[in-house]
């Protein structure tokens, strides 16, 4: 594929809040960006990028399938979501961070209690 | 730097969130004693319980009774249940809806305010009932009854790594705490595996990503036998076009069945083939698969199931939808798909473990203090099981084990720790992190696995595959296990969790291979391609599993009648 018709190609970007597990420390950001397929949702996103471009990202990779566990909760451009229920679109550029109301714990991952 | 442990004891430890675990620990503080339930994920966003679908068997009916549900149990797992097992589920399902009922649970009511029933496949008298909101209904209620309980002290974001034996009896366990990395050493007089299934062998299932079979891994090294490892549920009606809904489970009971929506499994040429009657899930999963390998497929490898030609005018048939199936439904809806136009591409998938932990009606394994109950659990059901015969059994023997367990913490003190094997778990744990250059991501070794046993071990079965996979197994065991390797984080670090899961899951490629090849006859689940016949004279028998010290032990056994 030459360089023109690559940077053609459907991409998601996905901005993702690395939060420490010392609450003392700043939180970092990383940026992964994604090819586009249709259906995609920013959990089964997240799957990708932990198994193919950072084993070192946290988030919590139950989903029940049908959108009412809620183990997948994040905040999604600062507004709270679902991942496993949030589509993405071609040429999204996303902030992912740890949904608010529950403490965090590293990355992506809240304590529920 | 090794963290010290943090170490803590109890009387009754309960290993597993879902539902059988919580009835475990209810029960169990029902007796007065101390109970600490771990759960790998938080509770009720973990294991198979919040994903449970459609109902709860029970015979509540005035046509129905103990003998007639203990007739359909035996018959529905083609004769190879333990029979006293079966009978106690039958006998004890009905008492175990009145405690959920007690703890808030609710279950639909017809319009005579009894309990509403459902007819379902197998079943000869209508006996599925619906608890609100499915099995998240069910543990959210458990859950809340937990909370009552001061005696029970929840652990969440825990993963067992170890059971803990000295004196041929339970001493507690090994863990680790997922959100700091630090082990935990958790004394217990008595233990309760209630951890689950191993669906998550195969690659097509259509269960959480953490029923990786831990539970019986752990107790098969604690020296708890096993039994009829082979037998794994199929579930025949699983997405797997639309991709983004692969795995998805959609209950063909509920849509082809009866009334109530009327819908039709196509092939490729749009062609019924199934009977009127809906038969049972290891028939269903025959003839799809006979479909499909003979070439009348759907595009993706499946068959179409289309409820578009229901006889139902589409108000009707949405308004069904919605009582019947309402968060799948409206789920599918949010992802752009209206079941009611668009026909779906289903096929089967791992769903359920029939084989597991050999227990006896109390739920005692051989190992004297541990017991098992739920999924984690065999032969209950025998060769197939019956659909909502999955919760009712996590009551029945949860609230079973959690009696036992607490009647041997009344009478025996706790076991002395072996610290030879307290400290060969923690360097094994700690090994995960030592650099190496050939280093494997567990998730790559992971799905390498589940693609084998898919291929090779999968629905159909049949020597030379069979033979084939366990060579694979075992150099998977010898050179890819070692090289496993992980970040250098403690806390949340998921290749961990994932590392520890995979090791799991060879052992147990290995024993439903090694069973497989094993058990010459086709019998439920079991589909042997070059013995494709029930062979009652040779078969209607178990095959167990029992851990020596020159290795695995594989036995044969007659039924306990």
């Amino acid at each position: 594929m030459d360089r023109e018709s690559e940077s053609l190609k459907p991409y998601v970007e996905i901005r993702i809040c690395r939060h420490p597990p010392a609450s003392k420390e700043s939180p970092s950001e990383s940026v992964y960006r994604l090819d586009y397929y249709e259906g995609m949702t920013l959990h089964r996103a997240l799957e990708e990028i932990y198994r193919k471009l950072d084993p070192t990202l946290a988030f919590r990779p139950y989903r029940c399938n049908k959108g009412i566990c809620m183990s997948c909760l994040v905040s999604v451009d600062r507004k709270r979501r679902q991942s496993c229920t949030t589509f993405l679109r071609p040429g999204d550029r996303i902030l992912v961070e740890p949904e608010k109301e529950h403490s965090p714990i590293r990355d992506l991952v809240t304590a529920f209690e | 730097m090794t963290p010290s442990f943090d170490v803590q004891k109890t009387d009754v430890l309960v290993i597993g969130g879902g539902a059988a675990g919580c009835r475990a620990a209810i029960e169990s503080s029902n007796s007065g004693v101390q109970t600490v339930l771990l759960s790998k994920y938080p509770i009720g966003k973990s294991g198979a319980t919040p994903v449970a679908e459609t109902y709860y068997s029970a015979p509540f009916g005035d046509d129905d009774s103990t003998e007639i549900f203990f007739e359909d149990i035996v018959r529905g797992g083609y004769r190879l249940c333990d029979r006293p097992l079966a009978q106690t589920f039958a006998e004890e399902a009905c008492d175990r809806v009145k405690d959920l009922e007690s703890y808030g649970v609710h279950f639909e009511k017809g319009e005579d305010g009894k309990l509403f029933r459902m007819a379902g496949p197998g079943h000869n008298r209508p006996r599925g009932l619906r608890p609100l909101k499915g099995g998240l209904g069910i543990i959210k209620g458990l859950l809340k009854e937990l909370n009552r309980r001061p005696s029970v002290k929840i652990q969440e974001d825990v993963v067992v790594t170890k059971i803990l034996c000295s004196g041929g009896r339970v001493a507690g366990v090994m863990a680790l705490d997922i959100r700091t990395g630090n082990p935990l050493r958790i004394e217990s007089k008595a233990v309760v595996i209630a951890a689950g299934g191993y669906s998550q062998l195969w690659s097509g299932n259509d269960v959480p990503c953490d029923c990786t079979g831990d539970g019986i891994a752990l107790a098969y090294e604690a020296g708890a036998h096993l039994i009829d490892m082979e037998m794994a549920l199929f579930y025949p009606t699983v997405v797997l076009y639309p991709l983004f809904l692969f795995g998805i489970e959609l209950p063909h009971g509920l849509l082809l069945e009866g009334d109530r929506i009327k819908g039709k499994l196509l092939n490729r040429q749009r062609n019924e083939f199934i009977p009127d009657e809906v038969p049972v899930r290891d028939v269903m999963v025959s003839l799809i698969y006979r479909e499909i390998s003979e070439g009348r497929g759907s595009p993706h490898g499946g068959v179409h199931l289309d409820i578009s030609q229901s006889p139902y005018p589409k108000e009707e048939l949405r308004r069904r939808l919605l009582h019947y199936l309402p968060e799948k439904y409206r789920h599918l809806l949010k992802y752009g798909i209206d079941m009611c136009d668009h026909s779906i591409e289903v096929g089967p998938m791992a769903h359920y473990t029939l084989g597991g932990i050999r227990i006896d009606t109390s739920c005692r394994t051989d190992v004297p203090g541990l017991y098992a109950a739920g999924e984690v659990a065999a032969n209950v059901h025998g060769a197939n099981r019956l659909a909502g015969n999955a919760l009712s059994e996590t009551q029945v023997f949860g609230a079973k084990a959690g009696e036992a367990a607490a009647q041997w913490a009344h009478q025996y003190h706790q076991a002395g720790l072996n610290h030879e094997e307290v400290e060969t778990e923690s360097n094994r744990i700690e090994s995960f992190f030592k650099t190496n250059p050939d280093s494997i991501h567990p998730s790559l070794l992971k799905e390498k696995l589940q693609t084998l046993m898919w291929t090779h071990v999968g629905i159909h079965r049949e020597e030379e595959r069979l033979r084939e996979a366990l060579q694979e197994i075992e150099r998977m065991r010898k050179v890819d296990l070692p090289r496993l390797s992980i970040p250098p984080i403690r806390g949340f670090n998921l290749p961990w969790i994932e590392a520890l899961e995979v090791q799991h899951l060879v052992g147990l490629a290995e024993m439903v291979t090694r069973t497989a090849l094993l058990r010459k006859e086709t019998r439920g689940h079991h589909f042997r391609s070059d013995y494709p016949d029930r062979d009652d004279q040779n078969w209607l028998k178990h095959i167990l599993i029992g851990k020596e010290k020159d290795g695995m032990n594989v036995w044969i056994e007659n039924l306990n009648l």
